[in-house]
């Protein structure tokens, strides 16, 4: 996915025209400004050797011998000058007088302006000659003189042009950050959604542009929800549909298990498909109610967890002391969860049923409920079963991933009980246990009110000896 | 398919009329006097608890046994509240459904509690004697309200609360470790390994060894 920011390109858009309109007004205010300095210097220039041309023709007339003629001249323009300006005038070949700094060059072949290198600079020139007497007037200034001009233009323009791009760059971020606002709002309460959540975004303001693009979300919305509701539904149907035939199947297989009356390994055989029976019909049980769960067909309620799992643990009980274990149970009374006890019975009833199922003949199983230190009703069962290996703890929530294929099972377990759980904002983990065994605690919050509840009649505080 | 199966299990031991729909039965009810019913909850044309209703609504008293699923909780409810006798989850043992509909012909027969054998032991309710191997023991009543409590229920926990409220009925006060006396008391009688402790859970007279 290649990535760009709206914002950020907006700015730019926005930015770029604003910068280069800037750029290209003060460059054409300069070049305008320096051809009127142009004009107007060599205006000037023509007029000063004009000036000089009538004082020398004056002189001329008087017989008088010209000299250095003192100029007069502002601060400013001395400061202007400082490369050196000024003039000279000639008779035919001979310099009669001359001020400033001018070059050391031959008397000019020509007249009118040019320019001509001395000193290792530019100099403009004008050059003015008397039609009848041998007299002429060369008036130069360096070319550097005018471009000072410019410059000081130039930077007296830089301050409020930069000043100007600012300003237009910190009102426009602001106002399309304002406007942005409610796209970041939608697509952060997008973010902030769980896969359940197929509501409708919120509307109520948002900008033209992007309506299209909401709408269009809130339709998908629409059209995933009831997809997954026909889906659900479906589920629920087929595993209906099953039940009844798995209910057939298991009576047919007793029945057929009677009928073999003194065929003890015929028999076995009909012992063994009945547990497969059941198993089957486990597992789709386990689908109904996690299907009834995520469709919100389940409601939840306040209910007592101690006794919940009290009712679980007796019921699975016998399977432990048919297979020789040790089962206790140490149940704090009276912790409530918010929570469906339908599925609330599965997670109980899978992670018993699979501590029995993995533990070996003469085996320990614990059951625990307590409060923890934060508050949360912590259900643990424990045993000392082969465990599963560290790094399989994450695998092992994982639907249809059996760690072991020593053990009957659909796989189906851990991760419908790891679902339930998060749909009951729980959280399960898993532990290893010294020498051997499993840990797996469950961890339910507990509803407002109920923490630190008094605990009711003692149910189970039984130590006698088994 | 479940019907079928469950007559063909049924057969050896009662005599069955099978009907498929709600109509059906509300006929066969009102034509034919019977001993009592199983009622599949879903049926073709409604739900089994619609009949049931109607028929308890009509003053029928007929035991109905219902055939419900285990993620049904509030199905289970609603029948027991609409007069069912019983229920099974399916899928269900065969035996367990025999036993079932054995209990609802004795009680019909005014003869609820038969004489339970266990592991040698024999208790009959009626006469409230206790064999074990032949041999008479001798039991307090309070003794032989919890053994008859963990007899019915063998195979299954009894919590120390049963318990508790079945000697409640002998005894007005229940010191904290009274089940714990009574249960070493009866085991004393009638042999240690009869009754197993389920630390936490409560008691239990396995069904298997």
């Amino acid at each position: 996915m290649r990535v760009y920011s709206l914002r950020r390109a907006t700015f730019g858009a926005l930015l770029v025209p604003t910068v280069l309109a800037i750029i290209l007004i003060s460059a054409s205010a300069l070049f305008a400004a320096q051809l009127a300095i142009s004009i107007l210097r060599d205006h000037e220039m023509e007029q000063e050797a004009a000036f000089l041309m009538t004082l020398s023709l004056h002189e001329a007339a008087e017989g008088e011998k010209l000299n250095v003629i003192k100029t007069y001249e502002s601060f400013g323009l001395q400061q202007l000058r400082a490369s050196g300006a000024g003039f000279r005038i000639w008779s035919n070949d001979l310099i009669v007088a001359a001020s400033g700094a001018l070059p050391d060059n031959p008397a000019p072949s020509r007249t009118g302006f040019d320019e001509v290198s001395a000193k290792g600079e530019r100099w403009r020139r004008y050059v003015l000659r008397h039609g009848q007497m041998p007299i002429m007037v060369e008036v130069a200034e360096p070319v550097g003189m005018r471009d000072e001009l410019t410059r000081r233009m130039a930077a007296s323009l830089i301050g409020p042009m930069l000043l100007l791009i600012v300003a237009v760059g910190v009102i426009a971020w602001w106002q399309i950050t304002v406007a942005m606002r409610p796209m970041m709002k939608i697509s952060a309460e997008i973010d902030a959604r769980d896969s359940e959540d197929l509501a409708a975004l919120d509307d109520s303001l948002i900008p033209r542009e992007i309506a299209p693009l909401v709408v269009a979300v809130n339709e998908l919305m629409a059209r995933l929800g009831s997809t997954l509701e026909r889906e659900r539904e479906f589920t629920d149907n087929a595993a209906h549909e099953l039940r009844t035939p798995l209910a057939a199947l298991k009576i047919r297989a007793q029945l057929a298990e009677r009928a073999l009356a003194g065929m003890p390994t015929q028999q076995e055989e009909l012992t063994q498909l009945v547990a497969a029976i059941d198993r089957a019909t486990g597992v789709i049980e386990q689908v109904i109610l996690l299907s009834r769960l995520q469709g919100g067909h389940s409601g939840k309620d306040d209910l007592d967890l101690s006794a919940l799992i009290e009712e679980v643990a007796r019921d699975l009980a016998p399977f432990a002391i048919a297979r020789s274990q040790q089962l206790d149970a140490d149940l704090s009374p009276g912790m409530r969860v918010w929570g469906n006890a339908d599925t609330l019975a599965m997670v109980v009833r899978n992670l018993i049923d699979n501590a029995i199922r993995h533990t070996p003949p003469g085996g320990h199983v614990s059951i625990r409920l307590a409060e923890a230190d934060n508050g949360t009703a912590k259900f643990s069962v424990s045993d000392d079963g082969p465990g599963i290996p560290i790094e399989k703890h994450g695998q092992a929530f994982e639907r249809f991933v059996r760690l072991s294929s020593d053990e009957p099972g659909s796989g189906l377990g851990l991760a419908i009980v790891a679902r339930i759980v998060a749909l009951h904002d729980g959280s399960i983990t898993l532990g290893q246990r010294y020498p051997q065994g499993l840990h797996c605690e469950v961890r339910f919050p507990r509803p407002a009110g109920h923490v630190n509840a008094q605990p009711q009649t003692g149910v189970g505080q039984e130590t006698g000896a088994g | 398919m479940l019907a079928q199966a469950i007559v063909d299990g049924l057969k050896p031991h009662f005599r069955i009329d099978w009907v498929r729909s709600l109509i059906d039965a509300t006929a066969a009810l009102s034509t034919e006097q019977y001993d009592f019913a199983i009622l599949d909850l879903g049926l073709p044309d409604g739900s089994g608890l619609d009949l049931l209703r109607r028929e308890r609504g009509r003053g029928n008293p007929i035991p109905v046994l219902i055939l419900t699923a285990r993620s049904l909780l509030d199905d289970r409810l609603a029948g027991l509240n609409s007069g069912a006798d019983d229920y099974l989850v399916k899928p269900f043992d065969l035996e367990e459904l025999i036993a079932r509909c054995s209990a609802i012909m004795r009680r019909l027969r005014g003869n609820p509690s038969p004489v339970i054998a266990y592991r040698g032991l024999v208790y009959e309710p009626a006469s409230r004697t206790v064999h074990i191997d032949g041999n008479p023991v001798h039991l307090s009543a309070r003794e032989l309200a919890m053994l008859g409590l963990l007899l019915t229920n063998r195979g299954r926990i009894v919590s120390k609360v049963q318990i508790e409220n079945e000697l409640y009925s002998w005894d007005s006060e229940v010191e904290s470790n009274t089940v714990e006396v009574y249960i070493s008391r009866l085991r004393r009688k009638i042999g240690h390994d009869m009754i197993v402790t389920v630390r936490g859970l409560g008691y239990t007279m396995p069904k298997a060894p």
